[in-house]
């Protein structure tokens, strides 16, 4: 288990180095000029020359990278562009709100839609089996920035029970309303996965023998039913929690919450080349972990997966 | 509405004054502001501001020699009383105010001044607004590196400056009440190990200080008690970052925010909710949207075609649909409320078989193919795809190329030939001079603003002699008469001057929208007991 880490661990490095060169190369073939957007109307050419030389830009391409990449490996993200913030400090403001987003949605979603997705497996093709499913299709074919804006109104507007959006202070109330929407919005998927991994699961022998040999229905359920189903239902999870922690651009956007997603976006359109490098290096950093921690848990749920 | 531009100005002038409901005695300290910023400030510091937003925040933390009042004036601001100007109108000598501090406690001295003027110029620096200074006597050679002194600066005692000039520019006192013109505490900008950190804690004189600032959440500005001009009405300023214009409305509507600029969508509802009613306020936005030919480039480098596309084109009719009550229909460059606005110029009017006829002559008489490109900004397509339709009427197939904003520069800028483009220009100071030399001087064509690449001997010639004019009257004359040429030849096709408007909560009191966005300095606004909960 410790070698299959290492492994693991080193095999990010190439990784890494691979991710950052596409993203470096795919940065300087997308259209449009960076220095543009920093020196608004009536820039002489002597000023726009003046900018690339300080951002490097008058630079090969390989050599650009390459100073990057000295620099990346000394943990020095470089300075954005743009408002000139060293890129690990953004990264590090910024996580912390990505993460605490996540987390929320990321138990909300798995709770609403493991319990719905068990229990509509259980009670199969009865009434509320049906009206489940419905609604899940319908949540699912709602867009998220909607989502948003009807819970933004409902809860923060009229009930008046929550902040309508934005930071605050940080404290956990103003993270209720994007997690909800956003925990809402990705339980379906999860609900529907967890459904279908269930019906399998039922149908099997084991399960046929627990309850020949008297076992409740809850034992049946929750202990050999469901356990087994959560190999399925562990990758939607793993998928699901990686799409959250990198970032979900539009609830941050529309909740005005200045997460990774909102840092990269607004990279991405100001041409911030180190701000976006940064987010991407970053990102595929959460995603290794995550994965690698999906892994182990698959191992958990699954004692027949060996890593060696 | 918008026919008759100069009634419907006054109307909106009314409105401005028109929030406070309750003139009692204002009381010191009556609350915090509670605003919000469509994105997130880039920076504060002087230097590097180019964006409306960087400097309507700036203009609340520092101050200039000068500075423009509510109504686009320029008025004395850290200078005692206006400059005296020499008769050749090369050298001004300006009275500093005596006993203003820095928001660190610090007396501002006339050698700031000429700190943060060189600082501008300094190739060093790198900022992106020095040809504010260059007509600055040494200024230019200075900033290209080329000698070491700047002698158009300097400081005649602790309390006095002397500007030179090396050519007379009628215009140099609105230049100098942009951000950058403000005063900066050379010790907090040498504080740092980089001096571009100073962006994320300036320290001015003006009067709000700079609290906490979470990039893309907030900041919090805090009255200065010590304000030269006495302590604002207001505790606070509380800026929120909302990019999302329905989250917006969504908190003002939760009483969250007492000032919330309207889209035309948003105006629409607000004007017909009764409970609004005299608490929106509107003003004109020192702005032009146009839609530009590239008279460089084939068949936009013939008048011909460029005055039929202009007559092609019913614009009264595309804006009278897409902005109600938001527009007032350009004929030229320059807005209503400048000096050098021409309200008798006439614009092309909608005549398409003129337009074809004009095709015919010009060797087109089956048309051309162009294209048109935009932003993908909400509400462009509306404009365009009208125009699409009307051109396509007189012959001419026109593609709508939509581009993301960074992109869209590039192209109209210095890296591409578009045949045309639909953008706006919005003005740096409240002058005529901002929407002509920038726009259709030769020397600025591309991205020195000229980005329909006009290029016209005699209009460079009026240019030229409008910026060394000094006489007022004279001037706008120039200007009108260069306005008048420029558009004979049709290298846009002008639209409109945007209406801006906003809702303001009942129990705002002072506030007055101002046109251009660092005249805001937020001083005298105050805040009535809110009103019972309705």
């Amino acid at each position: 288990m410790t070698a299959y880490i290492v492994r693991r661990l080193a095999l990010m490095v190439p990784l890494l180095v691979g991710v950052s060169l596409v993203t470096f190369t795919l940065l300087y073939l997308v259209p449009g000029d960076p220095v543009q957007s920093l020196v608004g109307e009536r820039a002489t050419p002597q000023m726009v020359e003046s900018i690339r030389r300080e951002l490097g830009l008058d630079l090969p391409l390989h050599l650009r990278y390459g100073r990057w990449l000295a620099r990346t490996v000394r943990g020095d993200l470089g300075r954005s562009w743009a408002t000139h913030r060293p890129v690990m400090v953004s990264l590090i403001d910024r996580f912390p709100i990505t993460l605490k987003l996540s987390v929320l949605a990321f138990a909300l979603s798995t709770l609403l839609g493991v319990t719905v997705g068990v229990a509509t497996a259980v009670r199969e093709e009865a009434g509320g089996d049906h009206l489940a499913r419905w609604a899940l299709l319908g949540g699912q074919s709602v867009p998220i920035i909607y989502l948003c804006l009807v819970f933004m109104y409902v809860f923060g507007v009229w009930l008046r029970l929550t902040p309508v959006s934005g930071l605050g202070d940080g404290s956990i109330r103003y993270f209720l309303l994007p997690a909800g929407a956003l925990g809402l919005y990705t339980s379906v998927y999860k609900a529907r996965m967890t459904r279908s991994a269930m019906l399998e699961v039922l149908r099997q022998d084991y399960i046929r023998t627990a309850r020949a040999k008297g076992l409740s229905e809850r034992v049946v359920i929750y202990r050999h039913a469901l356990k087994n189903a959560m190999v399925t239902v562990v990758t939607v999870l793993g998928a699901g929690l990686s799409a959250l922690l990198v970032g979900s651009v539009l609830t941050e956007t529309v909740f005005g919450l200045p997460g990774i997603g909102k840092l990269q976006i607004d990279g991405v359109y100001a041409r911030d080349f180190p701000v976006v490098m940064g987010c991407f290096l970053f990102q595929a950093v959460v995603l290794s972990f995550t994965n690698l921690a999906m892994d182990m848990a698959y191992a958990w749920a699954n004692p027949r997966i060996r890593f060696d | 509405m918008a026919r008759h531009p100069a009634a419907f100005l006054a109307l909106l002038v009314l409105l401005a004054a028109g929030c406070a409901r309750l003139p009692a005695a204002i009381p010191e300290g009556s609350g915090v502001w509670r605003g919000c910023l469509n994105r997130n400030p880039v920076t504060l510091d002087p230097a590097y501001v180019v964006t409306l937003l960087d400097s309507s925040i700036c203009a609340l933390l520092y101050n200039g020699l000068v500075r423009f009042d509510e109504s686009g004036r320029v008025v004395p601001d850290l200078a005692r009383t206006m400059p005296d100007v020499s008769a050749d109108g090369l050298t001004y000598t300006f009275e500093l105010r005596r006993g203003v501090r820095f928001h660190n406690g610090r007396e501002l001295t006339a050698e700031d001044v000429v700190y943060s003027f060189r600082r501008i110029l300094d190739p060093a620096t790198i900022s992106r607004r020095s040809w504010v200074f260059e007509a600055v006597e040494g200024a230019v050679a200075f900033n290209r590196d080329e000698r070491t002194d700047l002698p158009g600066v300097r400081a005649e005692g602790s309390h006095r400056v002397v500007i030179t000039l090396a050519w007379p520019l009628a215009h140099f006192l609105s230049l100098l009440a942009m951000p950058a013109g403000y005063v900066v505490d050379r010790n907090e900008v040498e504080r740092h190990t980089d001096p571009r950190d100073y962006g994320f804690h300036p320290v001015g004189t003006g009067p709000w200080v700079l609290e906490s600032w979470v990039p893309g959440a907030y900041l919090r500005l805090r009255a200065n008690p010590d304000y030269f001009e006495g302590r604002p009405h207001l505790d606070a300023l509380d800026y929120r970052i909302i990019e999302d214009g329905a989250t917006a409305v969504a908190e003002f509507r939760a009483g969250n925010l007492h000032l919330l600029r309207l889209g035309p969508v948003e105006h629409a509802v607000f004007q017909r909710d009764p409970r609004w009613e005299g608490f929106l306020v509107g003003a004109p936005d020192l702005a032009v949207y146009y839609l530009a030919l590239n008279c460089e480039k084939e068949p936009f480098d013939n008048v011909l075609v460029r005055q039929a596309v202009n007559h092609a084109i019913d614009r009264q009719a595309i804006l009278e649909a897409v902005l109600p009550g938001r527009y007032v229909l350009a004929n030229g460059s320059i807005p209503p409320g400048l000096d050098g606005h021409d309200p008798h110029l006439e614009g092309y009017r909608y005549d398409p078989a003129l337009a074809r006829r004009l095709l015919a002559a010009a060797g087109y008489p089956r048309g051309f193919r162009m294209e048109i490109v935009q932003t993908s900004s909400p509400g462009v397509l509306q404009i365009t795809e009208p125009i699409q339709r009307m051109l396509a009427e007189v012959g001419v197939e026109a593609r709508l190329v939509q581009l993301e904003s960074g992109a869209f520069f590039a192209t109209i800028g210095d890296q591409g030939n578009p045949d045309c483009f639909f953008v706006s220009w919005w003005a740096d100071i409240p002058d005529a001079e901002n929407f002509l030399y920038p726009l259709f001087h030769s020397r600025n064509r591309g991205g020195g603003g000229n980005r329909a690449r006009f290029s016209d001997p005699a209009v460079d010639a009026i240019l030229d002699r409008a910026r060394l004019t000094l006489g007022a009257a004279e001037r706008s004359e120039l200007y009108r008469d260069a306005q008048r040429l420029v558009f004979s030849q049709a290298p846009w096709v002008p639209l409109y001057f945007p209406i801006n408007y906003l809702a303001c909560r009942p129990e705002v009191g002072g506030f007055v929208a101002c046109s251009i966005a660092n005249a805001q300095k937020m001083t005298g606004v105050w805040l009535a007991p809110p009103p019972a909960a309705d």
